[in-house]
């Protein structure tokens, strides 16, 4: 909830819900350039030194998501790959990349699921991160004695189940059973996302063509049906069948 | 958006984003019962007078979603139900209703307000056509009804106030003085865009504040219950099918046959022509009610499968003549009586090409 109400008072039904675009630009590139930010929403924390389920309770604002500016640190002294070992686990990265602004990018997207245990070992949760770090910056300029990698990211928080308990958290990470159970609810999501994308007419016509093709197998069991029936017990329509041609016959001459 | 906010001090990224319970404690419950809205954010709009197109620049503010107070009429005098009618086109419900409750102090959930989601369709019932407008429609609960009764008098005079004066027929055709709507167009965009990500992102995060596992409940019996009625209509289909006579069948079958005629067909009339002692007069009134009672529904079949059929029956006629009226689905055995009966068969097939003919 609200932490800091007397700060914030905005009418009922406001909340925070950028755009990307305005988290690169209004307060990721602020903030790297020391500038002043427009809310005080957005707290500095080293959040790989925590779980994900306890930053909840360390950020400003956010209901269901929170964010923070946090630094990132390098896994290796020379290299430059960030480190993500964090609390009692590790950020796994998952997805592509997506750049930020246009025509030229001005901020990376980057996406990340948080795995307890120690890697690659850990048992996938249902804690994302959403990284937004800035573009176009030479990351390989290096202060001695420093594993600095940036001084400033942005990060969104939040739990795909929109689970905030701790302690719940904490069971669904322990228990197996029930992270096993989060891959079909995950495909579940996607369905239902997917769902959302596809316009209901195509899928009315899915429902169209599918009834169509019920409808023949019917009608000629039907067909086959009847005309065995009827060959068996009606002597009479085999000369209805032979005496046709005369019709034909009568018509045309 | 932030130009257009009544708030303009309002920081970046902050939009009107509410939930279901907000929508109907903070808004809907005060407009109805005349009290001080917190911001004249949302306009008093009749929806039902404009096409949901025209509704985005009515609105105070909003990028994808806008919302309105909107009254609601009666489609008939004294009826329960609303008039769904709009400019060029009308409102179709869609889903099913959900009821929005909050706790109260006595660890139950009090049920506030109602929730329906529907599409605007153009043109006139039932043969309008589809559009991606979506509507979700807020109403008070019947547990704050008191409060609409108590409500509607001095509404009344609000609604006088807002559009002039009505008379007693057209107050009493009034349904609900105030709903709340929120207008949004559905996207069809790639899921790659990031618009789209966003408005998905945005919506399935309002879900989730509102019995995110009821929807989840709530969606697959929809799925059950559409596929037993198009199993229903199969079989009603089968069952007029079932019913069918052998007559209908032929006559089908008759009326189907010019799509395969061939040329060979004049030939075997002409073969034909050398005998007519073969035919008389007195049997033609037998073929003509055959001939007048094809059915709509038989015309779905299948040139192809017809064909099957066809040269089956012709199989099982040549069988008949041997008086045997034992039906036999061997092929080794189908094909010994058609040795021994050879030149039977070529006058069976004559017959046949008669039958193509006739079609």
């Amino acid at each position: 909830m609200m932490k800091s109400g007397a700060d914030l008072q905005f009418p009922p039904g406001f909340r925070f819900h950028p755009t990307d675009e305005e988290l690169v630009l209004m307060y990721l590139c602020r903030k790297c350039a020391s500038q002043p930010i427009p809310a005080p929403i957005i707290t500095e924390l080293d959040l790989y030194r925590y779980d994900p389920w306890d930053l909840p309770d360390m950020a400003l604002y956010g209901e269901k998501e929170w964010y923070f500016f946090s630094p990132r640190d390098r896994k290796y002294p020379n290299g430059s790959r960030p480190n993500r070992a964090a609390g009692t686990g590790y950020w796994k990265a998952t997805g592509a990349d997506k750049p930020i602004g246009r025509p030229k990018p001005v901020g990376i997207k980057k996406a990340l699921v948080f795995y307890s245990g120690k890697p690659p070992n850990g048992e996938k949760t249902n804690w994302i991160m959403h990284e937004y770090r800035l573009a176009d910056v030479d990351r390989s300029v290096r202060k001695k004695n420093s594993l600095r990698l940036d001084d400033w990211v942005l990060c969104r928080i939040y739990n795909k189940k929109g689970v905030i308990e701790k302690r719940r958290s904490d069971i669904e990470d322990g228990l197996k059973p029930v992270t096993d159970t989060c891959p079909p609810e995950s495909v579940a999501r996607l369905i239902s996302g997917s769902e959302q994308a596809v316009s209901p007419e195509f899928t009315c016509s899915n429902g169209r063509l599918s009834n169509a093709l019920d409808f023949p197998f019917n009608y000629v069991d039907a067909i086959a049906d009847n005309e065995i029936v009827s060959r068996l017990l009606g002597g009479n329509q085999m000369w209805s069948t032979t005496l046709d041609p005369l019709v034909v016959r009568q018509g045309t001459f | 958006m932030i130009s257009k906010d009544p708030r303009s001090s309002l920081p970046p990224g902050f939009r009107f984003h509410p939930t279901d319970e907000e929508l109907i404690l903070h808004y809907l419950r005060k407009k109805v019962s005349s009290s001080p809205v917190p911001l004249s954010i949302i306009a008093d709009v009749d929806i039902y007078k404009s096409d949901p197109w025209d509704l985005p620049a009515k609105a105070p503010f909003g990028e994808k979603e806008w919302y309105f107070f909107s009254p609601r009429d009666r489609k008939y005098p004294n009826g329960a139900r609303p008039n769904r009618a709009a400019a060029s086109g009308y409102w179709k419900a869609t889903g099913t209703d959900k009821l929005i409750a909050v706790p109260n102090g006595e660890g139950f959930h009090e049920n506030i307000g109602i929730k329906k989601a529907l599409v605007f369709y153009r043109g006139k019932p039932p043969k309008g056509v589809k559009t991606n407008w979506i509507m979700h429609e807020y109403r008070l609960a019947d547990s704050l009804s008191p409060k609409r009764i108590n409500s509607s008098r001095s509404g009344g005079s609000e609604v006088n106030n807002n559009f002039g004066d009505r008379n007693s027929k057209e107050y009493s055709m009034r349904l609900d003085d105030w709903v709340l709507c929120r207008i949004y167009k559905k996207s069809h965009a790639s899921l790659s865009s990031p618009d789209v990500a966003l408005v998905t992102s945005n919506q399935e995060h309002e879900e989730n504040d509102n019995e995110p596992f009821v929807d989840r409940g709530t969606f697959l019996p929809n799925l059950q219950n559409d596929q037993p009625l198009k199993r229903q209509k199969s079989s009603c289909s089968f069952s007029n099918l079932l019913d069918a006579t052998d007559l209908t069948f032929l006559a089908n079958f008759l009326n189907e046959t010019p799509e395969n005629r061939s040329e060979s067909d004049f030939s075997f009339m002409i073969g034909n022509f050398s005998n007519p002692d073969i035919y008389g007069n007195h049997y033609l009134d037998q073929k003509l009610p055959q001939l007048s009672s094809p059915t709509s529904e038989t015309s779905g079949i299948g040139s192809k499968r017809e064909r099957v059929d066809f040269a089956e029956e012709t199989i099982n006629a040549s069988k008949k003549m041997m008086n045997t009226y034992s039906y036999n689905n061997s092929i080794d055995q189908m094909d010994h009586s058609m040795m021994q009966q050879p030149s039977f068969l070529n006058q069976e097939l004559m017959m046949s090409s008669h039958l193509q003919y006739q079609g």
